[in-house]
């Protein structure tokens, strides 16, 4: 179940009175708030924006993709909180994406928000929170080894680490002041196989990459070059069109490429492709 | 106080079942209740996730072809997405399937109070029969934002639309949705040749795609050299020549605007390489009708 966030429009009768007197509604999104505020005082003078705020890592860069064409970059601070303005026209269809690059050069996944742009106001999308980056120092590791799992987040705040299974295990830690975590995984009591590790804020659904590690009979440490990113097919680290393409062409084929297979049953159906779309970076 | 429990009952009934189905997300058709004969109008195939993020769908649905005809899709009010197969219609029926990077979980609405349902897909149509007929979801997959492609469970709602003729049915209000005569040319082509080269088993592949926003692209074709139009669709499988070619893609709109793009595949040698060739040719025979001369 994700957790709901509460989501506020403000409708007031003009700017002067946005502070004192709001009309809030209350439902369900993803970000923290939605405000929307007028901006002809009287005067005619028509301001038209969208505005974004929320926390990613600090000192990331935070990119602004508008229909999917990059529209600006800005960098987070010490606290990783930035704050975004877009001047508009209207437009009943907009989707932004925003997603953010941690000092390590890692990527979050990407957060969408289809807006519908009105003339004369300002949209504004706070609360926005970013899922913590992660990336772990073993693709394989030795059963009773251990995998160190890192990554950056907001700084001092709780973090769960969940590594999927049946049972699933969750394991706790605090981001530093800097933003980055660190977690030791002892993998004494894990069965051999495959497993998916997420990381996430313990107030927060949104999860982190899914990153995969296999227990087995030895060690193999994780390389840069080899992020095993599902349907990656020309390792570039890039889930864009080309592996959409890929994709495409052994779409409801027999024996595809197992690069591209991401669930390994045999065939490239919907759920490679959904894959895909939640790896997605451009 | 007789009166109380039954009061009670119904309260109850009337605010669970309300509840109930605004929990429940759910695929619907959106369409105009009435139509005027031979009028164009528009439905609206959305999801409500209910708080869950989607990245991906796979919709069939019917129509009743007896009474209306399929002109093709707009992609101005709909969600951005990039199709796995778009809007095509055989028979009385009519798939798309497609995906969402990143996934969502609504549309924000500064006229609405809630999170608004993803516009996954406009269909547009023509009347051409009086009558009523429905449009029905028949088989609808939607998959969760989760990395897994968990399938979403939701409930599928329907659609029935009336089409009258206004002269003898008294003033009923048209519902016209979008206007006769697309004249506009789909948007310019985007055009990438893949080298086989970086990818394992998958041959070099041409991958082209491009929007038309009032009718939707009907198909897409493929000129080689002076050769004949073929229908194609995207990735399309292309060999290397010795030299270097260009290919010439074609789009087509359900309205028959057309507009066409190039790429050059490049050739298995480049135009220095080939005269580096010839050239050695050239040396050695050379070279060997000097030694045979001597």
């Amino acid at each position: 179940m994700c957790v709901l966030f509460v989501l506020t429009i403000v409708r007031p009768l003009n700017a002067a009175t946005i502070i004192s007197q709001p009309e809030a509604t209350t439902i369900t999104a993803r970000v923290g708030n939605f405000t929307v505020i007028p901006t002809d005082a009287g005067g005619g003078g028509f301001i038209t924006s969208v505005v974004f705020t929320g926390y990613a890592y600090p000192s990331a860069s935070v990119h602004v993709w508008k229909n999917g064409v990059p529209k600006t970059v800005v960098d987070a601070n010490d606290d990783g909180y930035f704050t975004i303005t877009l001047n508009e026209l209207y437009s009943p269809n907009v989707l932004y994406t925003l997603f953010a690059v941690d000092l390590s050069s890692q990527r979050s996944l990407l957060l969408n928000y289809p807006v519908v742009i009105k003339t004369g106001y300002i949209t504004q999308l706070s609360g926005i929170k970013f899922a913590p980056t992660i990336s772990v120092d073993k693709t394989e590791v030795k059963a009773g080894d251990y995998l160190t799992v890192v990554g950056y987040a907001i700084p001092h705040q709780q973090l769960e680490l969940v590594i999927m299974g049946n049972p699933s295990k969750t394991y706790y830690t605090e981001s530093n002041a800097d933003g980055t975590y660190e977690i030791i995984v002892p993998l004494i009591s894990i069965e051999k196989g495959t497993y998916s590790i997420y990381t996430r804020y313990a107030t927060d659904m949104k999860k982190s990459k899914l990153v995969t590690f296999t227990v087995g009979d030895i060690t193999i440490p994780s390389s840069e070059l080899v992020a095993n990113i599902p349907g990656d097919c020309n390792a570039d680290q890039i889930i864009n069109l080309v592996d959409f393409s890929v994709a495409a062409f052994w779409y409801n084929k027999s024996n595809p490429p197992k690069c591209i297979d991401t669930n390994n049953d045999g065939v490239i159906n919907l759920t490679d492709f959904s894959v895909l779309a939640f790896y997605w970076t451009g | 106080m007789k009166f109380f429990l039954p009061i009670l009952i119904c309260f109850l009934v009337s605010v669970s079942t309300p509840l109930y189905a605004a929990d429940t997300a759910s695929v619907s058709i959106n369409a105009p209740a009435k139509v005027e004969i031979n009028k164009n109008f528009s439905i609206v195939v959305d999801v409500q996730p209910k708080g869950e993020a989607i990245n991906s769908f796979d919709i069939t649905m019917s129509y009743p072809s007896e009474n209306v005809s399929f002109e093709g899709y707009t992609e101005e009010k709909s969600i951005k997405k990039i199709w796995i197969n778009s809007p095509t219609s055989n028979l009385n029926t009519i798939h798309f399937s497609g995906i969402i990077p990143g996934g969502v979980d609504g549309v924000y609405d500064p006229d609405k109070k809630d999170l608004q349902a993803i516009p996954v897909a406009y269909l547009l149509f023509k009347t051409t029969k009086l009558g009523s007929g429905m449009f029905s979801i028949r088989n609808s997959n939607i998959l969760k934002n989760d990395g897994l492609g968990t399938s979403l469970t939701h409930e599928r709602n329907n659609a029935t639309v009336v089409i009258i003729d206004q002269n003898n049915s008294g003033p009923a209000k048209a519902y016209i949705t979008h206007e006769e005569g697309d004249t506009k040319r789909p948007e310019p082509l985007s055009i990438q040749f893949i080298d086989a080269s970086m990818l394992a088993r998958t041959p070099s592949m041409v991958m082209f795609t491009t929007t038309d926003i009032d009718s939707g692209v009907a198909k897409y074709q493929l000129k080689t050299g002076a050769n004949t139009w073929l229908d194609i669709t995207s990735p399309f499988p292309v060999s290397k020549q010795l030299l270097a070619h260009t290919i010439t893609v074609r789009v087509v709109d359900f309205s028959g605007n057309v507009r066409e793009g190039t790429t050059t595949i490049p050739g298995l040698l480049s135009i220095e390489q080939l005269l580096l060739i010839l050239f050695a040719l050239c040396l050695m025979i050379g070279i060997i009708i000097i030694k045979r001369k001597q």
